[in-house]
């Protein structure tokens, strides 16, 4: 199902050729960051998890049998790297006896970078007050889809940031069609209520919940 | 609330995949139901803010690195969970890829084991296996038997052994095993420990001495290598060298043309292993150069300002005193060119070969002190060595200095108590090659031309802070390129008059 310049990528990699396996990472070096950025919500642990992403990439390419097409194959790839890591995040944290986290996940505060959605909106140009209200519904954002469960974050990813096809969702995450269409309407529902939880500071589960994807997306702002 | 309404309908409407018929079915709914229409509306800006999100630039290298990561994994063997299969192509390749590198390794070491036998066989084997003596002994030459034992009697120089005296023409030899500056005393040369070599007996011991195993030895008392020789027949033969016509001295010098000097044979007189003893010889390294010897004899009523006289000629003539030779080494047995067995010290100085004249006259400006060219000679001494040592010596010390004993903020506040404090000086007078003002600074100009063109060392801010105010600039920095101009080391034989001497020419 690889499309021709990927099928002809493929057979030259397969014939030895590792040029050919590191233009193939290159071409997808950008999508595959971004759909780990998306999910892991922070740069240090995306980069990583890229990075692993790609040596995976690397070592079982020779197991990719065409049933979907290459980069979808590498984005899956990439979306379990990522899934994994999150759990295994997930597991340090409740394990960690530190307090200051209260258990409900999030990294390292102090060493997070500064917030993802503030960061990104740095690029754009608009007005003063324009810029601000951008800002702060991108951090918003950021951090309500860091505060939806990891299956729904990757439907959502592949769906809205990577703008795949269903079908495309479902060879990634390995789902009917069906269930992906289920699970990206109950993401789109998590998220709104992410949304409003963060936008409501006086509902305390809003607050934790704004807090763990805050500290999730590097913010402590 | 969101389960009172139809999902796949809403979500058939944000995604716009939804017919005419559905469409105006949930617009009807949500026209009626505020609340529907509101979460519709709010899940679309939703929607369309995620697809708002700007795409990141990733890390520069990621791909690059991945692929370093798992070439490295693949040579290292690690055990690698995602290994291709035995029937997968790629596998193939690296399977075949890791028995190339298995042989490579093997080869490799075969190698290695080859060469260490060769240099082992080289080094244990008898230089002079019996073909070789019996040759020598036809040639009248051989140690006193048929085979060279620890404990063959040597010949005595001169003593059947036409080789020997033949390389009393190459008086060079005499520096080159022994050393470059040799000091006798009670009738024995011992080298003054600047040249690695070994001791050399003087010659008249080795007469009587027996021969050791050294093959280097027996190779000496056999005349393939020039034995050390006194300092009196090291200048008479110095002597005829001169005295010998310029194209024979030419050929003379031709014949010496290892530049470590440890083939010393004339060709005619080499026995058959002797081209494969030179190939064994160490070869001389790149940095070391042929130099010129000359031997001026100073006769002076004032020694100490003949040496001022000389530091500072050196100083003003881009000349350098030798590092590491004593400037103090009295040299008490040298009857055969002092007939008044006067105590003189030899001071050496490395100059080009044009600035000797220059020297001598300076030396002979002042009343009552000669200065005459005693000999000259051609000699292969490791100069650059030497230089190199020192530059080392002196940088590693720069960079201790740098690096342990001051700070950028201690520097700004030592230099603001004492505005003359320049720490780069400082550390040059720790350095302990660096044993005269003028050696140091071309010390400095080394390690400027060193940091510069390697890593800007902290050594170099010291040096922009304060190098206008007290280092003078030279416009020909010292280096070790500029070393390879002194191919001439002069010996300032320095002899203070006697007392009678002053009084007959006070007369």
């Amino acid at each position: 199902m690889a499309n021709p310049s990927e099928q002809q990528l493929l057979e030259q990699i397969r014939g030895g050729n590792r040029t050919a396996l590191g233009l193939l990472l290159k071409a997808q070096e950008r999508r595959l960051y971004n759909v780990c950025l998306r999910m892991v919500s922070n740069r240090d642990d995306a980069a990583e998890v890229c990075q692993d992403a790609m040596l995976k990439i690397v070592q079982s390419i020779d197991r990719y049998r065409g049933e979907a097409a290459l980069s979808t194959w590498m984005i899956r790839i990439a979306m379990n790297t990522s899934i994994s890591h999150l759990r295994k995040r997930r597991l340090r944290q409740t394990v960690s006896l530190d307090g200051s986290n209260n258990g409900r996940g999030g990294t390292d505060a102090g060493n997070d970078p500064p917030s993802l959605g503030l960061a990104l909106a740095d690029d754009r140009e608009p007005g003063p007050v324009s810029r601000v209200e951008t800002d702060e519904m991108l951090d918003r954002l950021q951090r309500a889809i860091a505060g939806i469960d990891d299956d729904f974050r990757a439907v959502l990813v592949l769906r809205d940031i990577d703008e795949m096809e269903y079908q495309q969702v479902a060879d990634t995450l390995e789902l009917p069609i069906g269930t992906v269409k289920s699970r990206l309407f109950r993401a789109r529902l998590a998220l709104r209520e992410q949304m409003e939880k963060l936008c409501d500071p006086s509902a305390p589960e809003a607050e934790s919940r704004g807090q763990d994807a805050g500290v999730a997306s590097g913010d402590e702002s | 609330m969101a389960d009172r309404y139809d999902d796949t309908l809403i979500l058939g409407y944000l995604e716009g995949d939804l017919s005419d018929a559905d469409r105006a079915r949930l617009e009807k709914q949500m026209a009626e139901d505020a609340a529907l229409a509101t979460l519709v509306e709010r899940m679309r800006d939703d929607r369309a803010a995620m697809r708002r999100l700007p795409t990141e630039e990733p890390p520069m290298g990621l791909a690059d690195a991945a692929m370093s990561m798992e070439e490295r994994s693949m040579l290292l063997g690690d055990p690698d969970p995602a290994a291709p299969r035995a029937t997968d192509p790629a596998g193939e390749e690296i399977r075949r890829f890791r028995l190339h590198r298995t042989a490579s390794y093997l080869a490799i070491a075969a190698l290695v084991v080859i060469c260490g036998g060769v240099v082992l066989v080289s080094l244990t084997t008898d230089p002079w296996p019996e073909s070789g003596t019996r040759w020598l002994n036809e040639k009248g030459l051989a140690l006193g038997g048929d085979q060279p034992s620890e404990t063959a009697p040597v010949l005595g120089v001169g003593e059947s052994m036409p080789a020997v005296s033949k390389s009393k023409t190459t008086p060079a030899s005499e520096e080159l095993l022994a050393g470059t500056i040799k000091e006798r005393r009670d009738g024995q040369t011992q080298p003054l420990g600047r040249v690695a070599t070994s001791p050399a007996p003087a010659a008249a011991d080795m007469d009587a001495a027996p021969a050791t195993a050294e093959p280097g030895r027996r190779a000496v008392a056999s005349g393939l290598m020039a034995p050390p020789q006194p300092r009196d027949e090291a200048i008479e033969s110095m002597g005829r060298a001169r005295a010998m016509a310029p194209a024979t001295l030419e050929a003379e010098q031709d014949r010496s043309g290892n530049e470590m000097g440890l083939a010393q044979m004339p060709p005619p007189t080499v026995p058959p292993r002797a081209n494969e003893l030179r190939a064994l010889a160490p070869q001389p390294q790149r940095h070391v150069q042929r130099v010129n010897t000359v031997v001026v004899d100073v006769d002076t009523k004032d020694a100490q300002r003949t040496r001022a006289e000389v530091a500072d000629w050196v100083t003003s003539n881009y000349a350098i005193i030798e590092p590491a030779v004593s400037e103090n080494a009295l040299l008490t047995e040298e009857r055969g060119i002092d007939d008044a067995a006067r105590p003189h010290e030899t001071l050496t100085v490395l100059v080009d070969e044009r600035q000797v004249p220059q020297l001598l006259n300076r030396l002979n400006e002042r009343p009552g002190q000669r200065a005459n060219l005693v000999s000259d000679q051609t000699s292969a001494t490791p100069v650059r060595l030497e230089l190199q040592a020192a530059v080392t010596s002196a940088l590693d010390e720069l960079k201790r200095f740098s690096a342990d004993t001051l700070s950028e903020d201690e520097l700004a506040e030592r230099i603001a108590m004492d505005p003359d404090f320049d720490p780069l000086t400082d550390s040059l007078s720790m350095a302990p090659s660096a044993t005269t003002a003028d050696q140091a600074e071309a010390v400095a100009i080394e390690a400027e031309a060193f940091a510069s063109s390697r890593e800007r060392t902290r050594m170099l801010n010291y040096r922009s802070f304060t190098r206008e105010e007290s280092l003078p600039v030279r416009t020909e920095p010292w280096s070790l390129i500029d070393a390879a101009n002194f191919t001439t080391r002069v010996e300032l034989r320095i002899k203070p008059a006697t007392p009678s001497e002053t009084e007959s020419e006070e007369q």
